[in-house]
């Protein structure tokens, strides 16, 4: 598993962020506008790429996408 | 009879008509059922997806005065990542499993006359919010199968009603809080202009209309609380 097929996921998603934008240490709650709709497309994204379900709760405990793809990791071991 | 007894709405209705009543109710977990204590209750472990179940369930019920159908799961998915088993998890409990079950007990007759069906939907069939296309199209499929029995059972004078609450706070609603994150349900509870429903306003307008306070309403959605989608629909 590696980090950058969910940063493609993450790009493919939101489109509106600019190319290149998106990296390990990029802190995801800096997409503009961000509300708790991102968060749900996030979740979402995440259970549909890799059958795991986060809750609100460990979204609130990772700020990058590094930390994003550390959960999805520990969850699945 | 109610049906999803032990969580939020089920067990305060049950708690309010327990004394007054001789009740039947079922839950889908064991270890909650046997929380529930109640002298007064007949206890069935009932899964809506266990289509056997209902028939050990239906030996032993006589004819029911009155049916809420409480149980329901959400679902936050925004439509584009639904998946087969999302749609599986919420219209086998919310649509089908409910669907089925009321079929068996007309069926077999264990509805009587002058009875009382309630079905639990909720104010989300007027303002949808976003990710719940799931729970949403489940509860208006509910209402719309609410609404045609309320004609079929007019004959028999049953009487076949909707509630419809605003955002109550139960554990089925926690799950929301949880998965919604943030700072989405701060903003949710403001749109509520008497506050958040509470569960108690509920289980009062379940009871009226089990109740002979309700004999002329039939085939009626009933709102409880209020909100501001702030949206123009």
């Amino acid at each position: 598993m590696k980090i950058e097929r969910l940063i493609e996921k993450l790009e493919n998603e939101f489109e509106d962020l600019e190319k290149g934008l998106l990296n390990p240490n990029f802190n995801f709650r800096e997409i503009e506008d961000w509300s708790s709709m991102h968060a749900l497309v996030i979740i979402a994204l995440i259970d549909s790429e890799y059958d795991v379900l986060l809750n609100g709760g460990d979204l609130k405990g990772a700020e990058t996408v590094q930390d994003l793809f550390d959960m999805i990791q520990k969850k699945l071991s | 009879m109610i049906i999803g007894a032990t969580s939020g709405i089920g067990n305060q209705i049950t708690r309010d008509l327990e004394k007054s009543h001789q009740l039947f109710i079922t839950g889908r977990k064991q270890s909650k059922l046997d929380l529930m204590n109640s002298d007064m209750s007949c206890v069935y472990l009932l899964d809506l997806n266990d289509e056997n179940g209902f028939n050990v369930l239906l030996e032993k019920l006589p004819v029911l005065d009155g049916v809420v159908f409480c149980a329901g799961v959400t679902n936050h998915t925004p439509a584009k990542f639904i998946q087969q088993k999302h749609i599986e998890e919420v219209f086998n409990v919310n649509v089908l499993g409910v669907i089925k079950l009321v079929t068996i007990l007309l069926k077999e007759k264990k509805i009587g006359r002058y009875g009382s069906l309630v079905f639990l939907s909720s104010i989300a069939t007027k303002f949808p919010y976003f990710g719940g296309s799931l729970y949403v199209a489940s509860k208006m499929a509910l209402e719309g199968f609410a609404k045609t029995l309320a004609i079929e059972l007019s004959d028999k004078k049953i009487r076949v009603n909707c509630v419809s609450p605003a955002f109550v706070r139960t554990d089925m609603s926690q799950k929301v809080e949880d998965l919604s994150s943030e700072d989405a349900f701060e903003v949710f509870s403001k749109k509520h202009p008497f506050g958040v429903v509470e569960i108690k306003d509920v289980s009062n307008m379940v009871c009226h209309l089990l109740s002979d306070e309700s004999m002329s309403i039939t085939g009626q959605v009933m709102q409880v609380g209020n909100f501001n989608s702030g949206l123009k629909m």
